[in-house]
């Protein structure tokens, strides 16, 4: 995949909407750091390229990458039927520093490399994945991130920047996830009409039932993004036609695993943003709002891909993934004893865990179902 | 908060609901959002309202629900993005400086 060139317009939608420039990396960090994260998304969505949703919508998308001043997010815009998907340039910063340390300091799959006696001297006081961003440290590259923040083991660095991939593919595939849905064209036309009168419009955007939809919604686009990332690269491996091999089935395995290991973090990466915005209220991450709270995606990361795999795929399917997905789990909770970042993992364990983390927050089942049959207008289909 | 940052952090909320993002934007940068807007539409703003019924619609005696009614209507007839009532209560709570001041 070739570094996407923006369109006129996409870079005028940055500019009106304060997502900040339009920038294109160089081509080291574009090759290392950026095209395995996008080429994904990009490749599988652009045989969508064209198909028309009922609302009458032609599919359009463009990617790029935004040098902005906010905190590290990404973003799905529709205007003028094409949707933008934008990744702040901080977000794959704060990431390979996120994950980089995330092995040097931790115990995290501790069969992976060496233990380097060197790793624990580099020391930070800002959280994982800010010393950047709170000027703790200056870097000038992405090769830099690794060197500064990575283990000393090859094997370490190594996996840092697979689960970082694993991640960075996490959030993109999530974006997608709501233009392939039409989530933009539904959002614009059924959900914040410009033109609505005030007592209308203050009644659609009654905060709770406007951001349960909002949470529906962004829950839909992670459910997607565990379909793609997860669960449909099982699927082609049981489709393929070649005779198993018990190294295969161990190495997919082992996949699936590091995948729900990198979208756990990724979730434990967007506690920390809540916690460090809230000026370190340490509740901040169980709190919902537009978006379900970051605590509930963590744990949705680790049950939903099975749920999913079950529901909509094959038993070979469904047992490979629930394999991988009770292996990340065990390593979770090992972290969980030693880490009060990773300790919302233990929920996992709880009986009662669907009262625990969504129950009441989420939209009625009968909501959720009129939802779904309005998105239909709107979903592009191939 | 202040007022500014009330109807500045409203219109940043309203652009906010029409894309989607990895994870809530924080308060400050709904503002920040809904001020660069604004500021970015003052002149087409103003171009549409004029300042000569602009001070008209803000004058002392004007009840200020009155105010954002008179500026709503005004705006009406034009697709800027935002519903009009929204932009009218933030012309009412700026003033006519911000929006057609030099």
């Amino acid at each position: 995949m070739e570094l996407p060139i923006a369109s006129k317009n996409l870079i005028k939608f940055c500019e009106e909407r304060d997502h900040g420039s339009v920038f294109a990396p160089d081509d080291i960090a574009w090759r290392r750091y950026l095209e395995p994260c996008f080429a994904i998304s990009f490749e599988t969505w652009s045989q969508l390229l064209g198909a028309r949703n009922q609302a009458g919508n032609n599919f359009d998308f463009e990617m790029a990458l935004v040098g902005s001043t906010n905190a590290p997010n990404a973003i799905c815009g529709f205007d003028g039927g094409t949707n933008y998907i934008l990744l702040y340039h901080s977000l794959p910063v704060c990431l390979l520093e996120f994950f980089s340390r995330l092995l040097c300091s931790t115990p995290i799959l501790s069969d992976c490399g060496d233990k380097d006696p060197n790793d624990k001297r580099k020391k930070f006081s800002s959280p994982l994945g800010f010393a950047i961003a709170s000027g703790e440290v200056a870097i000038g590259s992405m090769d830099e991130v690794i060197s500064v923040f990575g283990s000393c083991s090859r094997e370490r660095r190594d996996m840092a920047l697979r689960l970082y991939y694993f991640a960075m593919q996490f959030v993109i595939e999530h974006e997608m996830g709501h233009a392939v849905a039409g989530h933009g064209q539904f959002a614009a036309e059924e959900l914040c009409l410009p033109e609505i009168n005030e007592s209308e419009f203050r009644a659609r955007s009654d905060s709770s039932t406007s951001n349960k939809i909002y949470a529906f919604l962004e829950e839909r686009a992670d459910y997607g993004s565990y379909f793609t990332i997860i669960n449909y690269p099982v699927l082609r491996y049981v489709q393929t036609d070649h005779q198993e091999q018990p190294h295969e089935r161990k190495a997919i395995i082992e996949e699936v695993k590091l995948k729900i290991l990198a979208g756990a973090s990724l979730a434990v990466f967007w506690m920390l943003c809540d916690v460090m915005e809230a000026n370190g209220d340490v509740t901040a991450h169980e709190v919902w709002n537009d978006h379900p709270s970051s605590v509930a995606r963590a744990i949705s990361f680790c049950t939903t891909p099975i749920i999913a795999a079950q529901n909509k795929l094959s038993k070979a399917v469904s047992d490979i993934v629930e394999q991988g997905v009770y292996a990340a789990w065990d390593e979770l909770f090992k972290l969980a004893g030693t880490s009060g970042l990773f300790r919302p993992f233990l929920q996992l364990r709880q009986l009662d865990l669907h009262e625990s983390v969504y129950a009441g927050r989420e939209l009625e089942r009968s909501e959720a179902e009129a939802i779904l049959r309005k998105l239909e207008r709107y979903k592009y289909r191939s | 908060m202040s007022k500014d940052s009330d109807v500045f952090l409203e219109v940043g909320e309203f652009l906010r609901k029409q894309e989607f993002g990895a994870r809530m934007p924080s308060r400050a940068e709904l503002t920040e959002r809904g001020r660069k807007w604004l500021e970015s539409r003052r002149r087409e703003i103003c171009q549409i309202i004029t300042h000569e019924r602009l001070m008209t619609a803000l004058k002392g005696d004007t009840p200020e629900e009155e105010q954002i009614r008179i500026i709503a209507d005004l705006l009406a007839a034009h697709t800027l993005g935002v519903p009009p009532f929204v932009l009218a209560r933030a012309i009412v709570t700026l003033g006519s400086h911000w929006f057609c001041g030099n």
